[in-house]
């Protein structure tokens, strides 16, 4: 199969759907003429013209109501917000109207549109671009929210999402841009819900979303050489999040990691760990252990914040804790 | 077995993971006789695993030790169900014979004809049996944490025999099981709680939990043990689901064929000795619950009614409560609601 990367299997799935569906449109900063700040919009403008590739003023509430309002009257828009850490100034759109608006009609008018973002530290882009706060979405009833962690599940789920008739808020991973990723050439389309498990193994269950799914699978590998085996299991879809294969994978191990990029308090790992607490305490054989960022605002010295982010260090830790319990 | 307040204490120091606790819960294992493998000493399954493994080799090596038998003398104790271990080899050293155990099954069937062998009995060590074990700790448990008052009261059954003389062929009929008068204590033990929820409470901690349902147990006697199982929602039901549930728990209960489930649910226990010469007894609560009726023999007592000596039909019943949470007057008229309705079943049982 050829290979593309994470971008370009975006940029794929981006090109057939605005060449498929007439609805489909384009909104954001620097993603026309500067085909976006990855390079993930690269080449659209000039194949698909100023009319569905727009690029916007630096107003994210101004163009994310824009979408909101034209996904009301039928249309799919697709906006890119910078980084997460821009998606504040747009919160009343996205939390009060995007996530709203179905459920306030009784269900007569629709929001069929996708917000596209990243996530990821380690770029030197300091403080306020560089945040991992993606599971302030899982909090909110009303959006879908997805964390392809491969380039094959980048496209997968965003053919599924722009078919998508609710809001869906598509996370994607600064690092994980130019990493590369067999992807068919057929299209083909990843149901939301529906985790996979990236690794089999019978000791520990890792839970992992994005790039610590690769930071996991190469610690893994280094377990493996000790005879402990590590599944690895990537909700791929944060809500609605499928809860079954998580319980499924714990129950045969007895032992949870979750790692999540995300600061931990509150995180992803959060939900996941009291999911376990509630639903299967009696298969618990170690305690839960959670690999996420630090409790700090990302650091702009390059030391710090390489402390700062979860890597195979940090994973390799909480797999060496909870080999005592094995 | 130690009081409550002991156990607690010994517990707290035993640190075990989750799934170590369930496993040793599920096996009756006593987590404090087990060594912790993992960090700081805690319980791992797998210690619970090996805990199993080494008392099964020490059990089987002293197995070993003990019986030496001939391969004939062992095959036919197989086939006979004779337990080699109650049996005295008189073989070189000890050993069991084929003739020892021919012996013992001639002595068996002595028994069973009648001639009761004495020494069999009496200066022997039995071990308790689990289901023996269970009801040594429950009922001690009870005994010790729940302090017991009792009440007695006289109920006239001649109306609720009669009742029952009087639709037993027809309820047979149509429910294919005969209506027992446990079937009608059950039902209105069940009505009488609907008016003392206190009845159908346990304590919890500082708390006083009261069961959404009441659920009525009927205590059961086997030969290894007393087994409770409960009727669930006995308010709600019709005294014809009431006797075909009894009637099938008590022959599930005969055959070890029980739920754990039907027998934890229950809220409220009725123990019944009518079959035998019993006038009346004290019954100590199936804990965690609060309150057990205890049902004597029915007798003739000679009553005036105008001017003229009558025989009437008299039960004596018994009821022991938890006076942590219910008190004496609350008992009391618990005890006088209940008597009412048996003494007037015609209305009690009329499904208003």
């Amino acid at each position: 199969m050829r290979e593309l990367t994470y971008a370009q299997a975006i940029n794929e799935a981006l090109m057939e759907n605005l060449e498929k569906d007439p609805r489909v449109f384009l909104m954001g900063e620097d993603i026309g003429r500067y085909g976006g700040i990855f390079q993930v919009t690269a080449g659209l403008l000039d194949k698909f013209g100023p009319e569905r590739v727009i690029d916007t003023p630096i107003s994210e509430s101004g163009f994310v109501g824009a979408a909101v309002g034209a996904a009301m009257t039928g249309m799919r828009p697709i906006v890119e917000i910078m980084f997460i850490d821009f998606t504040t100034c747009a919160m009343d759109m996205i939390v009060n109207q995007m996530a709203k608006i179905h459920y306030m009609f009784g269900g007569r008018g629709k929001i069929p549109m996708v917000l596209r973002t990243n996530i990821g530290a380690g770029r030197g882009a300091a403080a306020q671009h560089s945040q991992s706060f993606h599971s302030f979405f899982m909090h909110i009833p009303g959006l879908i929210v997805v964390t392809p962690s491969t380039a094959y599940d980048a496209k997968g789920l965003l053919n599924t999402a722009i078919q998508e008739e609710n809001p869906v808020i598509f996370i994607e991973h600064k690092k994980l841009y130019v990493t590369k990723g067999d992807v068919p050439e057929e299209y083909y389309a990843i149901p939301f819900g529906k985790a996979e498990i990236k690794r089999e193994g019978k000791d520990i269950t890792l839970v992992a979303t994005h790039a610590m799914v690769h930071r996991s699978l190469s610690v893994a590998e280094e377990f493996s050489k000790e005879g402990i085996e590590i599944e690895i299991v990537d909700p791929r879809t944060l809500r609605p999040l499928d809860k079954g294969a998580i319980l499924e994978s714990f129950k045969k191990t007895g032992r949870l990691i979750v790692a999540d990029e995300g600061p931990v308090t509150c995180g992803v790992s959060a939900e996941i760990s009291a999911i376990i607490a509630e639903e299967a305490v009696e298969y618990l054989r170690a305690p839960i252990l959670r690999v996420g960022s630090l409790d700090t605002p990302v650091p702009f010295s390059p030391p710090l914040e390489k402390i700062y982010i979860p890597d195979e260090d940090n994973v390799r830790e909480a797999i060496n804790k909870m080999k005592e319990y094995l | 077995m130690v009081p409550e307040a002991n156990l607690s204490k010994i517990k707290e120091g035993v640190r075990a993971v989750p799934a170590a606790r369930w496993k040793a819960k599920r096996e009756d294992i006593d987590l404090s006789l087990v060594k912790g493998s993992g960090p700081g000493g805690v319980i791992l399954p797998k210690d619970i695993e090996q805990f199993r493994v080494t008392q099964g080799a020490i059990r089987a090596s002293l197995k070993e030790e003990k019986i030496h038998a001939s391969t004939l003398a062992r095959k036919l104790a197989e086939r006979k169900r004779v337990v080699l271990e109650t049996l005295e080899g008189t073989g070189t050293r000890g050993r069991i014979m084929m003739a020892d155990v021919e012996q013992a099954i001639e002595q068996r069937s002595h028994r069973r004809e009648g001639v009761e062998e004495e020494k069999e009995w009496f200066g022997k060590t039995i071990p308790m049996t689990q289901i023996r074990k269970v009801i040594a700790k429950r009922m001690a448990q009870s005994a010790f944490t729940a302090p017991h008052i009792y009440f007695f009261t006289d109920v006239e059954m001649d109306r609720l025999n009669q009742l029952r003389e009087e639709i037993l062929s027809e309820f047979e009929k149509q429910f294919k099981v005969r209506i027992s008068i446990n079937d009608f204590l059950i039902k209105t033990v069940a009505l009488t709680i609907c008016e003392f929820p206190m009845l159908n409470a346990m304590v919890r901690g500082e708390e006083i939990y009261i069961h959404p349902e009441i659920n009525v147990g009927l205590a059961v006697a086997m030969e290894e043990g007393l087994i409770v199982p409960a009727i669930p929602r006995a308010d709600r039901l019709g005294l014809g689901r009431i006797a075909q549930m009894r009637s099938d728990l008590v022959e599930r209960a005969r055959t070890g064929k029980l739920k754990l489930e039907e027998i934890e649910r229950g809220t409220f226990t009725v123990s019944s000795l009518a079959q035998f010469d019993i006038t009346f007894f004290t019954a100590i609560l199936n804990p965690p619950q609060s309150g057990i009726l205890s049902v004597g023999k029915t007798t003739d007592q000679l009553a005036l009614r105008e001017g003229q000596v009558i025989v009437k039909r008299i039960a004596r019943l018994g009821l022991s409560v938890d006076h942590r949470i219910i008190d004496g007057a609350v008992a009391a008229a618990f005890l006088q609601s209940l008597k009412k309705r048996l003494e007037n079943p015609s209305f009690t049982f009329m499904n208003l």
